[in-house]
């Protein structure tokens, strides 16, 4: 089955900024997370997918389809949140709605007003009224009503109060569960990834740091945190990044079992998080980071 | 492409309507201060104010940053830019077209003493019009409201230089030369084509001028990043 994208070594200069050789695929029903810290190209990677910035070189296929040569008809089965939401400023929400969805053949005015209501937005004020919360909420419904099969969302959960963002994370969970609705939603949010990810995409420097299974990586990747002498018994494990800390050393180490095994009681050994894969991936001992 | 006419007009409808009553009240005016005013000057005017009508809506989306949002919905570059060709040439046109009727009303209610053929007016209105957008259209294209402003000034600045020119240093001669050569070849082309045959001369070469700037904008704009 076609996944519903897949990017192969995308890759894109602009001043200073450069993404590298960005390859990466989400399967058909899963949802993708993609992390990094500000200025790491999520956005632009974002840009690329839904053709509003060009790759310099690599592929971007949709639906098993080159995302250029049939970018309308494959942008009719994605729903979109740009990190900055922009919309027609001047429009009630409502009027924005159904001018919005005069593009989709699959529009559905009802699930709109549904969306409109639930997410408790008013349905007459202006767009440029609203709060940075409710665009983000507005965008949310437009790209929730037209039946998309791939939701591609930057940072859609900045700005939101927790409870809304935990009922979005539930409603993005059950949107894949029909199987063909996939998700790619990048977030510096990593409790958010954390709950709803099936997939993992670390990206920092515009290069893809990690690239996999959310549960393998919490589930084989470890953290060995004690004293200076554990750098000198680390030879042959398979070490991810390690930094200096005021009590010490933490080690990011890609095998729970064998770190266990090698340092016993000697070192705390536990499962890595998310949070501990993005602070120490790549990390050299002296804060820097490896090339 | 028109779901994106549409849009356009109806994001801009506001603009579009106080330019419309804005200068159909001013074409009466304007033809009430002059005497004797040839027809095809008043064509050249009201096409030129036509051109203005929907100059906000050209680098709305621009000002307002809502182009990524537009280019994120299920339509091509090529349509965004025949669609902005459209709703551009349709307001001008239907622009022009309303303050020629207006002040021709207001002549029939006695009103100024335009001289000329009115017929003349819509082969004059179009081919200004077709000049103007043809110019304009890659310059909003490529720099959106910049490139309206840009543009605008540029032509501001045409005008003080060549005013300044004359008054300043007795550049009477160039200004008057060029705008003469222009009217000479047109006077050629005219005599050597007949007046039915430089009528469909002039419309042709704005056409095909209108065709350029198309593929140029477009070229531009498959090229924007948002």
């Amino acid at each position: 089955m076609d996944a519903a994208l897949e990017l192969a070594g995308v890759a894109k200069s602009w001043g200073e900024f450069v993404l590298r050789d960005v390859s990466f695929r989400l399967p058909p029903g899963y949802i993708t997370g993609l992390v990094g810290p500000n200025g790491a190209g999520k956005t632009t990677l974002v840009k690329i997918v839904l053709d509003l910035v060009r790759a310099d070189t690599g592929q971007v296929r949709v639906f098993g389809q080159d995302h250029r040569s049939n970018g309308a008809s494959l942008r009719s089965r994605i729903g979109f949140v740009h990190d900055r939401p922009t919309c027609y400023e001047h429009l009630p929400v409502e009027q924005l709605g159904s001018l919005v969805g005069s593009f989709y053949a699959t529009w559905d005015e009802g699930a709109f007003r549904d969306l409109v209501r639930e997410f408790e937005l008013p349905r007459r004020r202006r767009v440029k009224a609203l709060s940075r919360g409710m665009k983000v909420k507005l965008a949310l419904a437009l790209a929730l009503s037209h039946g998309a099969e791939l939701l591609v969302l930057d940072e859609p959960t900045t700005g939101l109060d927790p409870v809304f963002r935990r009922e979005l994370l539930e409603r993005l969970s059950g949107l894949i569960s029909d199987g063909r609705t996939s998700v790619l939603f990048s977030t510096q949010i990593l409790s958010d990834l954390e709950r709803i990810a099936d997939f993992v995409v670390i990206l920092r420097q515009g290069e893809v740091q990690y690239e996999g299974v959310k549960d393998d990586l919490l589930d084989r990747w470890a953290v060995v945190r004690g004293g200076p002498e554990v750098t000198s018994e680390l030879e042959g494990l398979p070490v991810r990044g390690q930094r200096q800390t005021r009590m010490g050393i933490e080690v990011l180490v890609e095998d729970v079992d064998a770190a266990r095994r090698r340092f016993g009681e000697r070192a705390v050994v536990e499962r890595a998080t998310l949070d501990d894969v993005f602070l120490l991936l790549g990390a050299e001992r002296d804060g820097g980071r490896a090339s | 492409m028109w779901t994106l006419v549409r849009k356009d007009l109806i994001l801009d409808r506001r603009q579009v309507a106080l330019n419309f009553v804005l200068y159909l009240v001013m074409g009466p005016v304007f033809l009430s201060l002059m005497s004797e005013t040839p027809v095809k000057l008043i064509a050249a005017w009201a096409a030129i104010v036509g051109t203005m009508i929907p100059l906000s809506l050209l680098a709305r989306e621009d000002k307002f940053h809502s182009a990524r949002l537009t280019c994120s919905l299920p339509v091509t570059r090529d349509t965004v830019v025949a669609s902005r060709f459209a709703g551009g040439w349709i307001l001008a046109l239907s622009g022009g077209l309303a303050i020629v009727a207006a002040i021709y009303g207001a002549h029939q209610a006695g009103l100024g003493n335009p001289v000329g053929e009115w017929s003349q007016a819509l082969l004059v209105g179009f081919v200004t019009i077709g000049l103007i957008l043809a110019v304009l259209f890659p310059f909003t294209m490529r720099f959106g409201f910049a490139g309206l402003i840009g543009f605008l000034v540029f032509t501001q600045v045409l005008g003080i230089v060549a005013f300044l020119s004359v008054v300043l240093v007795g550049g009477q001669g160039a200004v008057g030369a060029a705008i003469g050569g222009v009217a000479g070849a047109l006077g050629a082309l005219q005599g050597s084509f007949g007046p039915v045959g430089y009528d469909l001369f002039l419309l042709a070469a704005v056409v095909a001028l209108n065709v350029a700037s198309f593929l140029a904008s477009r070229w531009i704009y498959r090229r924007r990043e948002f």
